[in-house]
């Protein structure tokens, strides 16, 4: 699995606005925002998305834990802009993953 | 045991999976062999050559799912090569013991009592453990297992 950690591209191009949709596997509804702000990190987003699905982040060993994901890719930096993970158009399409343990 | 009620939930389940654009990765079909469950012929995007058959299968919908890999031509479930090698896959045991799964919850009773492992009913069953699965096979898939 590869980490994603762009930190954001440049100040004019993070005003715009892209179109943000969001899977998560245990809801049929994505999580859905047309008008978030490249500017916004993912940390900020991942917070109103475990709201949205009313899912709470925990430590490991005592509760679930989530992470973004664009494709096959975790978003471990909580600093990188939406703006910098989109690579054409304003469409961003990310997932909602649960962290597993295995036993 | 699957109620009636739930054998019409599954049929909107399909077809709801059917409808969204991830499916087009799957090959899905109900699995009149079994009460509840479904097969689904998928790939990892690591390996999009090496095809598995799945059956996903319930006792009820307030419960994990029942995975297995079966022979892409006899059905059997109890083929060990049919099995790929992923996050909690131990295929000369036939089990993925991971929290989503039925067999991973019969292997550590505990789980259903611990916050970070214990089952909870997602909207669509169906939908959830399709891309949960999905998701595990394109991020850790290692190969088809070999003895």
């Amino acid at each position: 699995m590869n980490d994603v950690s762009s930190s954001g591209g440049p100040t004019g191009v993070q005003l715009r606005h892209i179109n943000v949709t969001v899977r998560y596997a245990a809801a049929t509804k994505p999580f859905v925002d047309s008008q978030a702000l490249a500017a916004e990190s993912v940390g900020h987003l991942k917070s109103r998305v475990l709201e949205h699905f009313k899912l709470q982040d925990s430590p490991p060993g005592e509760g679930k834990s989530y992470s973004l994901a664009l494709g096959e890719d975790l978003l471990t930096n909580p600093n990188a802009t939406l703006g910098s993970l989109v690579t054409h158009g304003d469409h961003l399409k990310l997932s909602l993953v649960e962290q597993f343990t295995q036993g | 045991m699957a109620t009636e009620l739930e054998k019409v939930l599954l049929q909107q389940h399909l077809t709801e999976v059917l409808a969204l654009p991830e499916s087009c990765r799957w090959r899905l079909e109900k699995d009149d062999s079994v009460l509840l469950g479904v097969t689904v012929v998928l790939h990892s995007s690591k390996a999009p050559q090496d095809l598995y058959k799945a059956r996903l299968s319930w006792t009820d919908f307030s419960k994990p799912v029942s995975l297995k890999f079966l022979n892409m031509s006899t059905d059997v479930d109890t083929d060990a090569f049919a099995w790929p090698v992923f996050f909690g896959s131990r295929p000369t045991a036939y089990v993925c013991c991971v929290p989503y799964t039925a067999e991973g919850h019969v292997l550590h009773p505990d789980w259903a009592g611990l916050p970070q492992t214990r089952y909870e009913e997602p909207d669509n069953p169906l939908l959830y453990a399709l891309l949960t699965l999905q998701h595990a096979l394109d991020t850790t898939y290692e190969g088809r297992y070999h003895a």
